[in-house]
């Protein structure tokens, strides 16, 4: 019998810059880029929504809405930090963890039982211990799987106003469907928007409405989504928690400070991100078959291209194919907002050798002058001294002089 | 256009082009055949706009004209239709009446000038082959051409020819397949990369000691019998220097029994991984130890008899390359020769009493446990 558990820290960001500037709690905070002209919030205290501030609301408007905001530059050091700690933590009570994003995480306590007492009382000790060792407030969903558990923490979000507490949410094995039936479909979660603005075109506003309709009719309007829908309203998720290591896919996404489509600002970015995402891959002795890059206009808009690769490890292989999948996903003169690139159809790095020596053994990988010994030797600087010990020309802002 | 075709017959010309008509297309009148009824008889075409098929069948033509006709639908009608003849008579440029026995039809179409125009080759100065040495090539080699758009220059089949031979090689990067036929009386000399999809065509077309007309334009290859003619457009760029991947100095050897391995392999494969089909083949002096791990799976372990010559020697590999490459090697006995466990291994047939020499090779997985 499954039991998975949902870790949710509600408001992560703004919280963790209340732990570092305690001055800062009980006050409307808004995480966004500084000196943008038309920048947006990424993230917001519950201070600041319950003033009526949503995410990707701008500045400005925000500010006009509350006077009192505010605004700190993202610090995505000091995030992740915070989110490994807390990562760390939930690791101790569960075998298997699979985080998402800062701080999130599902974690399977199937047969932990007899080792740490029954779930629910691993969902209190554990919110405890976060409280205590890191001053963290977690909102948590029980469930027999992940789309469940991760909706019961989403429930929290329907009420008005805001709560201060999040006491743990267990949803009893047989009774799925029924808890999710009054919520509305923004608790479920995953579903694309284009999806969700067909479902709201037939005025299908409750989870429990897409759960009456067939399963064929979804089929016949979504395709095989419709499937996937069909069983998650019905609160079916066979899918399983997995650790890091191995992950089906890795995406990074940056929001621009100033939307733009200037290539020149583009390429250096896309050329930043497949940097890092070779070095996630190459860490976890992965190859990608496959790139996608998304991007998001300025109009909310959005477009995506995905290319295939030749079983990539190296970030020239990563950087080349996205960026003739930019080029075609670029389609409109719309400013950028956000550039998001992902990888995945991933499988073993260099098992399956090639006859031309694509993916070389680790032997050859060293030898002098090869594409592999350059990346091996980037690799070995960025991991000791960091990302920003050796990055591309094209990476660096040119600092021209006057 | 009006005229009178046995059902047998529009069946068989029917059969030869349908295979180009693409099933998606966003140019309505590729979905088409053309039907063109002149003194010769009816020359049916379709195109997918990379393989053009034209094809000539008996017929009594009384009007001479043309139109081009849904392609789906043409050969369900006359599919179902009862053995007899067929009368077809058009009305307009978009209208045709088909009648067969009792059975009465009308079916739209589309103008024939819509129809694209086929590719100009001029077949004198060309080339002559028998169509049973091109098939020979072409159901040995096609299938390790790549399916992957990573590398499009990969996902054709190159085929070479010299005065005294014809070669054709295709690989996907990892396994590779190449095929030499002699020829006697050779003149041209030309390396082309033929995309599989119209070789298979050629394939199923010709065949028997029928020869074929080949001939070249800039970026097209055309080919053609007496009734049939076949044109495909040519992949360009230069194709991997495969000779230098070719292993000349492997010193182990194994002789094995292909039906034997295959079904080792085959059963092995049930528990390998569904990402990498990795497998793992331990060569001793008379034995070939097979085995698979899959950490969230299981193991299995079979031992089969083999002739080898050489070192041990533990290797691994993607089963399904094996497998597939077993499949097309045409003797009872296959030779593997070997060097180290992450260097080319070549497999050959044993025994083959057959002018052609055939190669194949594959590369092994790294085994890193």
């Amino acid at each position: 019998m499954r039991t998975i558990l949902y870790v949710d820290p509600p408001a992560f960001c703004t919280s963790v810059e209340g732990l570092v500037a305690p001055a800062l709690r009980s006050r409307p905070v808004a995480v966004a880029p500084p000196g943008a002209d038309r920048a947006v919030i990424l993230a917001l205290s519950p201070e600041a929504r319950a003033a009526g501030l949503v995410r990707g609301m701008a500045i400005r408007l925000a500010r006009r809405i509350c006077p009192d905001l505010i605004l700190l530059p993202p610090n995505p050091q000091l995030y992740a930090r915070a989110s490994r700690a807390l990562h760390d933590l939930l690791a101790r009570w569960a075998p298997i963890i699979e985080p998402r994003g800062y701080g999130h995480a599902f974690l399977d306590l199937s047969g932990t039982e007899r080792l740490f007492g029954p779930p629910h009382d691993v969902a209190a000790r554990l919110r405890q211990e976060a409280r205590q060792r890191l001053r963290l407030t977690l909102s948590v969903g029980l469930a027999r799987n992940k789309v469940v558990s991760e909706a019961a923490t989403r429930t929290y979000r329907q009420h008005t106003p805001l709560p201060t507490d999040y006491p743990p949410l267990a949803v009893q094995r047989g009774t799925e469907a029924r808890f999710l039936a009054p919520y509305p479909l923004a608790v479920l979660p995953n579903i694309p928007d284009l999806i969700r603005r067909r479902l709201d075109d037939y005025q299908l506003d409750r989870i429990g409405d897409v759960a009456g309709l067939r399963e064929a009719d979804l089929i016949a309007v979504f395709g095989l989504l419709g499937r996937t829908l069909w069983a998650r309203a019905q609160g079916i998720d066979p899918r399983p928690v997995l650790p890091p290591h191995i992950r089906h896919t890795f995406r990074l996404s940056h929001t621009l400070a100033t939307d733009t489509n200037d290539l020149t600002i583009l390429h250096p970015l896309l050329r930043r991100l497949t940097d890092q995402l070779g070095r996630r891959l190459r860490q976890r002795g992965l190859a990608a078959r496959r790139i996608t890059v998304l991007l998001e206009f300025t109009d909310y808009a959005k477009a995506h291209r995905s290319l295939p690769l030749p079983v990539a490890t190296l970030d020239t292989d990563l950087w080349s194919t996205a960026r003739r999948a930019l080029g075609t996903a670029l389609t409109r003169r719309t400013a950028v907002r956000v550039v998001t690139v992902r990888v995945d159809h991933l499988v073993t790095a260099g098992v399956q050798l090639d006859l031309w020596e694509t993916s070389p053994p680790p032997d050859e990988a060293v030898s002098p002058g090869s594409p592999h010994s350059l990346q091996a030797a980037v690799d070995r600087i960025t991991t000791r001294w960091g990302a920003r010990a050796a990055q591309h020309g094209t990476t660096v802002p040119s600092h021209r002089s006057e | 256009m009006k005229f009178t075709i046995t059902r047998e017959k529009l069946q068989e010309g029917l059969v030869a082009v349908a295979a180009t008509v693409p099933t998606k297309t966003t140019l309505p009148v590729l979905s088409n055949i053309l039907v063109e009824a002149s003194k010769d008889g009816i020359r049916l075409s379709g195109t997918d706009l990379d393989i053009a098929v034209s094809t000539t069948v008996p017929a009594s033509v009384d009007k001479e004209g043309g139109i081009t006709l849904p392609a789906r639908k043409l050969v369900e009608i006359v599919r179902e239709l009862p053995s007899g003849t067929i009368q077809f008579t058009s009305s307009g440029e978009q209208r045709v009446a088909i009648e067969c026995g009792k059975s009465r039809f009308k079916l739209l179409g589309l103008p024939k000038e819509e129809f694209p125009a086929f590719p100009t080759v001029k077949f004198a100065g060309g080339w002559k082959v028998k169509a049973v040495e091109l098939h020979k090539l072409i159901s040995h080699v096609a299938f390790a051409a790549s399916t992957e758009e990573s590398r499009p220059i990969l996902n054709g089949v190159l085929w070479e020819l010299k005065p005294e031979r014809m070669r054709m090689v295709a690989t996907n990067g990892h396994r590779l397949a190449k095929m030499d036929v002699p020829v006697t009386g050779g003149e041209t000399q030309a390396d082309l990369i033929v995309p599989p999809k119209a070789l298979e065509q050629i394939r199923r077309l010709f065949s028997g000691d029928e020869e074929l007309e080949i001939a070249k334009s800039d970026n097209h290859l055309g080919f053609r019998t007496e009734t049939t003619q076949v044109f495909t457009r040519l992949i360009e760029g230069p194709y991997p220097n495969y000779e230098q991947v070719i292993p000349r100095d492997n010193d182990k050897s194994a002789t094995i029994e292909r039906s034997t391995l295959t079904a080792a392999l085959r059963r092995m494969s049930i528990v390998a991984s569904d990402q990498t089909h990795r497998i793992r083949l331990a060569f001793t002096s008379a034995s070939c130890k097979l085995s698979v791990q899959t950490p969230d799976l299981g193991e299995a372990q079979e031992e089969i008899t083999v002739t080898y010559d050489g070192d041990p020697l533990e290797i691994g590999f993607n089963a399904s390359y094996l497998l597939e490459i077993l499949k097309y090697l045409p003797t009872d006995e296959v030779r593997l020769t070997l060097k180290a466990p992450e260097r080319a291994v070549t497999c050959e047939p044993v025994g083959w009493d057959d002018p052609a020499s055939y190669l194949t090779l594959v590369m092994p997985l790294r085994l890193v446990d």
